[in-house]
């Protein structure tokens, strides 16, 4: 009994600030840009605009929520509830702390520890690739059908890269939980031992979220935004969550793979992963401020000819060192 | 008790779910609905791996089978036009007698292979087989050759593709 109060409370607070990370990312993000591209970003509701989220998302809420005549209705409801809950599980398997004793009951901070955690976690984001996918197909658009099967192609390809980066540092930790590989790192952290499969692994999942510069998908300047052309009101704010919670659920695995997970000195534990997590979503805002758009048969390119050898010739290199 | 009785109904929906999904999968009209459903069965198929207390089958089968070949395979749906075929009329030929005759016999006999073997009682020491080290250690050690075997026909495969998809003749010019 104590165990399911446990995991229920554990659920509900980290999905509320999850969820509340969510929210904030999207000013974040808006800020951050703004400020690249020197003005100021939304400051109109709140102090410094920080009330924007909650009136997008009641702006979003009271919108006519329109469904094309000639789309395929039920998937056209389905698909962004696919793309947020796929990465609402995501999140259920990553270590943000040590357990902590509470009323003389040690509580772990996490939801579950999997035997099989990477595995899982491929597993759920490759279903969440259904999402974009089947939304841009459903919409009965061609640019929507176009970003779907641009998304489709992309995902294929950089989901191979992707599981290959991650290989040396299963290699290394020699286990698939995620709470191992944790603490495996307590004296020195993976990127130290695996910095080229650290950048693959940040390059693939920009690529694997659909981010700037491999926003092919959604290409506005060619697409009209693609996927997601024929979405309004809360459907269109459900597939801008779950580009969010994507976005976080990558860094929160990026953090705990390679940058050490919870562990760090002085601070307790749960700060180091947001830390740690915040300093790498700010790197994916920066860059998109900075970055160009690639050509989609530049994206091909770089993801078969150049990421998928190196990401081989890495894992290849860690096993002849390992051996020796 | 508790657990087991959780466990029981846990198999009762999957199953009926994986069921009525691969049902569904092949009387839909709509090759992409036809798809879903099929992704459908596959997660129900994992969930009962989990039951079974392999959880390295169960998340394989999600990545490998519902999420890498159902994407490639929703992906061909959409490249190709399938509206002609989508308009067809229930026609009875004789590929189409000859599919149901093997699928009968096959049914038969997955009925009587499993009937004549199936195990009864508890789980046994087969429950560790789902296990990522065990599965490993096996491949690497008692497996060996058929797991190279099937590693390089595999590769063969691929080269075959490559070459197929290739536009011009090997030996020619190629882009």
């Amino acid at each position: 009994m104590a165990l399911l109060i446990e995991s229920v409370v554990k659920v509900i607070v980290v999905f509320g600030i999850f969820m509340g990370c969510v929210a904030y990312m999207t000013l974040l993000e808006r800020k951050v840009l703004g400020r690249v591209q020197v003005r100021f970003g939304p400051n109109r509701v709140g102090p410094f605009g920080l009330w924007q989220p909650i009136a997008d998302g009641i702006k979003a809420f009271f919108k006519e929520d329109l469904i094309p005549a000639n789309a395929d209705k039920p998937i056209f409801i389905l698909a962004p509830m696919i793309t947020v809950a796929s990465a609402l599980c995501l999140i259920a398997v990553i270590p943000f702390g040590d357990k902590i004793t509470l009323f003389g009951h040690t509580i772990y901070l996490r939801i579950t520890d999997l035997d099989v955690g990477i595995l899982y976690l491929f597993a759920f984001a490759s279903i969440g690739e259904y999402g974009v996918v089947l939304g841009g197909w459903a919409s009965g658009n061609k640019y929507g059908v176009i970003g779907a099967m641009r998304a489709a192609a992309q995902m294929i390809s950089y989901e191979l890269a992707l599981s290959l980066s991650v290989i040396g540092v299963i290699m290394i930790s020699g286990s698939l939980s995620l709470s191992v590989i944790v603490e495996k790192q307590a004296h020195m952290w993976n990127v130290v031992y695996q910095p080229f499969a650290f950048i693959f692994y940040m390059v693939c999942a920009l690529a694997e979220i659909n981010r700037t510069p491999f926003d092919m998908p959604e290409a506005e300047a060619e697409l009209a935004c693609g996927y997601n052309i024929e979405y309004s009101s809360m459907k269109f704010a459900l597939f801008f969550m779950g580009e969010y919670a994507h976005l976080v659920v990558v860094c929160a695995v990026a953090t705990t793979l390679f940058l050490g997970g919870w562990q760090g000195p002085f601070l307790p534990g749960v700060l180091w992963f947001l830390i740690k997590t915040f300093v790498l979503v700010f790197f994916c805002i920066w860059e998109r401020g900075t970055f160009p758009r690639l050509r989609y048969d530049q994206i091909m390119h770089f993801g078969w000819k150049i990421l998928l050898p190196l990401t081989l010739a890495n894992v290849v290199v860690t096993a002849i060192v390992m051996a020796l | 008790m508790a657990v087991l009785i959780a466990k029981w109904v846990i198999f009762v929906i999957t199953s009926l779910l994986a069921i009525v999904s691969s049902l569904l999968m092949i009387t839909r009209r709509n090759t992409i609905h036809s798809a879903l459903f099929m992704i459908l069965a596959f997660v129900a198929s994992a969930i009962l791996y989990l039951l079974l207390g392999c959880q390295f089958m169960a998340m394989i089968q999600i990545i490998v089978y519902a999420g890498a070949v159902m994407m490639l395979i929703l992906f061909v749906i959409m490249m190709i036009d399938l509206s002609k075929e989508e308009k067809l009329k229930m026609k009875v030929t004789r590929t189409k007698i000859a599919g149901v005759i093997v699928s009968v016999l096959f049914m038969l006999a997955l009925i009587l292979v499993m009937g004549l073997n199936s195990v009864k009682g508890k789980l046994g020491a087969l429950s560790s087989i789902g296990d990522a080290k065990t599965i490993g250690t096996l491949l690497f050690t008692k497996y060996l050759l058929p797991f190279e075997v099937a590693s390089i026909l595999l590769l063969a495969a691929m080269v075959g593709a490559v070459m197929l998809s290739k536009k011009k003749a090997f030996g020619g010019e190629d882009q």
